[in-house]
């Protein structure tokens, strides 16, 4: 798979969403910082846990209204266990807490990720399904997938004390009380990897949601993710 | 707000996650023709109708070294200096069928032994040896004269409850080996 044929994939998966979406043009603006930690078991065994924050800064209707005010939306809490499967394969499951603005929902995943070394970059693969439950609404069933491209700002592979790009493209079909929709998440992300196994991402993570459901929301988050490695 | 504030620190004072002491750290950087010392820039320059030159710092903390890959009469080429840009050694990318059937052989028997199942990833022809002699491989093609003749083999290797990638160097006249098993850098906020 050539580099071109990659970025013709993550770009054309954005664009046509984009283009379809603004004919509902109702938007979001905010943040999503997010701490990753990831524990190396025995045996091929992990535990990631992750916490992400979700605040918004302002939302409306493009070219109608908007609203500038702070709102804290919500906060996720989740835990991961994964093991590694073939050569560079990684089977998990777990569990996401999810609450805030009176709302609680119980997550439960399911992925499978894999990571393709090539020549100066690398790409990821992971696919994931979840089931959640809240107490606000009704079964929501998803099946998501993500494709992950990671280059290095310079070398062939990303060594610590170095900066890289990150973009991932995401399909989210999710379906409650027999509606369908679909989501695509693109983020693109630029990262930094210290020598002490850390490493600090930031970018914009941009949301399209309801194109079959008469309204489409844009979503724009800051997004700030730190992972750490144990 | 407050609830995610208390809960990230909660999470951060949780977990230990502090750095071990002693790591292991080797950077490669992708470099000018220019940085590159004077020896190992004569030493390419007398190579000819190269095409695709691309040289490399690889530092660690111990050490720097250069390296330079090329494609010469449509094989890859890599070649490593030391810091002052002495030669150290030259590799020639291959294909697994193109390497000589006895020595072949003899190395399956060894995977066949080492592994339940495998698969030749990647074979490289390593020489080393002087100066004058590592020249020779390029201009009159006389592969193996004075010269150290290794192979380094990646091998997708399936055990008993796993697989990995290793690394498998061995020398052309005895098939003696070293093995090193390859580790992934880590890719969790690929994954996540």
């Amino acid at each position: 798979m050539s580099t071109k044929f990659i970025l013709k994939l993550l770009f054309g998966a954005v664009i046509l969403p984009v283009a379809t979406g603004f004919a509902q043009p109702e938007y979001r603006v905010g943040a999503l910082p997010a701490v990753n930690l990831n524990i190396k078991l025995k045996r091929n065994w992990s535990i990631n846990s992750r916490i992400e924050s979700r605040q918004q800064f302002e939302s409306g209707i493009h070219g109608v209204e908007s609203i500038r005010e702070y709102d804290y939306l919500l906060t996720d809490v989740s835990l991961q266990v994964a093991r590694k499967v073939g050569l560079n394969g990684r089977v998990g499951g777990g569990y996401l807490l999810r609450f805030g603005s009176g709302e609680l929902a119980h997550r439960f995943i399911q992925q499978y990720a894999f990571v393709q070394k090539k020549s100066g970059y690398r790409l990821a693969h992971r696919v994931m399904t979840d089931q959640t439950i809240s107490n606000l609404e009704d079964l929501e069933l998803r099946f998501r997938y993500r494709l992950t491209l990671e280059v290095p700002f310079n070398g062939e592979a990303v060594d610590p004390g170095e900066f890289y790009f990150k973009v991932s493209n995401e399909f989210v079909n999710s379906l409650q009380t027999n509606i369908y929709d679909l989501e695509n998440r693109f983020v693109p992300l630029i990262g930094y990897e210290t020598r002490k196994k850390f490493k600090i991402e930031t970018g914009l993570d941009y949301r399209v949601d309801g194109f079959f459901n008469q309204s489409t929301r844009h979503s724009y988050w800051y997004s700030l993710n730190f992972f750490f490695e144990i | 707000m407050k609830e995610f504030g208390c809960l990230l620190l909660l999470y951060l004072f949780c977990f230990p996650y502090c750095a071990r002491a002693q790591e292991k750290w080797e950077r490669e950087s992708r470099i000018r023709a220019s940085q590159v010392p004077v020896l190992a820039s004569q030493f390419l320059d007398s190579i000819p109708d190269k095409s695709k030159l691309k040289w490399y710092r690889e530092e660690s903390l111990s050490d720097t070294s250069f390296e330079a890959k090329f494609t010469y009469q449509k094989r890859a080429y890599s070649v490593e200096f030391s810091k002052k840009g002495i030669i150290e050694d030259v590799e020639i990318l291959m294909v697994w069928d193109e390497l000589n059937e006895s020595v072949r052989k003899s190395i399956e028997q060894i995977f066949q032994k080492n592994c339940t199942r495998f698969k030749v990833e990647r074979l490289q022809v390593q020489y080393s040896g002087s100066n004058a002699s590592l020249i020779r491989l390029f201009i009159d093609n006389q592969s193996g004269i004075n010269l150290e003749k290794h192979y380094e083999i990646i091998v997708k290797c399936t055990q008993q409850k796993s697989v990995d990638l290793f690394e498998y160097l061995f020398d052309d006249k005895t098939l003696s080996y070293k093995a090193s098993k390859i580790v992934f850098k880590n890719s969790s906020h690929l994954e996540y």
